[in-house]
């Protein structure tokens, strides 16, 4: 719920308010496109880091984080994780904090 | 991040008979112990120190890429989304470095009865291995390695700054292998 043009109390209405939300729809439902969480190379951070940090993050195998950490590092980026849009931040808070480069997007 | 003159101590620390970073079980889950000269903590902490105080630093041109680099955009190609990150997230990611620093320098101060290091828990050595992480991460852009081409030439380059690069990538690398070596 957005902080404008909610319940009104006792100021008589027009249709034009109700116009006026449409848009907040449109972006409510824009958000709750699934985002996907991109990690992109960088040449500093150790690929043994980068795999650890994928591991611990998100208890994936080390295959796993090892074929995401290669993608990172021949193919320049590498999808990590995916979810709606406060998961895909707090999993780019949290590579941030472990200093790697990620970033999101809506996935397509 | 001041230009570093400290002579690391790469030809000692290659050839040193103990490593920098015991792992050992008491019975109550792993342990790890820095075996650190004094001379390397000091440098640890001095690194860290640094890097903490550029944390909340303005910006400047000497200061920009090094926060961007601490910092970088969640949304690539949506500044208003971008711009709402920075500002939800943006003070937690700096608290979250600083309370990490600060342990991380704690951990780095040697009891001073015993003149020995805490040994140090898992989550511990994990802090211990993200600082380090940001404090080369800083290094690395200060002197410019922005490609993998300019990382081979730093491996080459044995200046005392590419010198400590190397001894913080080699003190990272034994890190984050004895915290994979644990379950």
């Amino acid at each position: 719920m957005g902080g404008c043009c909610g319940q009104n109390g006792d100021v008589p209405t027009t249709l034009e308010p109700v116009r006026v939300e449409e848009p907040d729809v449109d972006e409510a439902l824009a958000n709750d496109k699934p985002w996907v969480v991109i990690v992109w190379n960088d040449p500093i951070n150790l690929m043994s880091y980068v795999t650890y940090v994928l591991k611990s993050l998100f208890g994936y195998s080390d295959d796993k984080a090892t074929a995401l950490m290669l993608d990172v590092h021949h193919k320049g980026k590498a999808a990590v994780a995916h979810g709606n849009r406060e998961e895909a931040e707090m999993h780019v808070f949290r590579l941030h904090e472990h200093s790697l480069w990620a970033s999101m997007e809506h996935d397509v | 991040m001041s230009r570093p003159n400290f002579v690391p101590p790469v030809e000692r620390v290659v050839n040193r008979d103990v490593d920098p970073l015991g792992t050992f079980d008491d019975g109550a889950g792993p342990k790890f112990r820095l075996n650190f000269e004094p001379e390397e903590r000091e440098l640890l902490i001095r690194l860290l120190g640094e890097m903490k105080d550029l944390l909340t630093a303005e910006v400047t041109e000497v200061t920009a890429p090094l926060l961007h680099r601490l910092f970088p955009p969640a949304f690539r190609d949506d500044p208003e989304k971008e711009a709402e990150y920075q500002r939800l997230m943006r003070e937690e990611l700096v608290t979250s470095r600083v309370v990490s620093v600060e342990l991380v320098t704690a951990m780095l101060t040697a009891d001073p009865d015993t003149g020995r290091l805490a040994d140090l828990s898992k989550p511990d050595t994990m802090a211990f291995m993200q600082s380090l992480n940001a404090v080369r991460l800083v290094l690395g852009t200060m002197l410019d390695i922005t490609d993998d081409d300019s990382a081979e030439q730093a491996d080459m380059d044995d200046s005392h700054e590419f010198q400590l690069y190397g001894y913080l990538g080699w003190l990272l690398e034994w890190t984050v292998q004895s915290l994979s070596e644990t379950a």
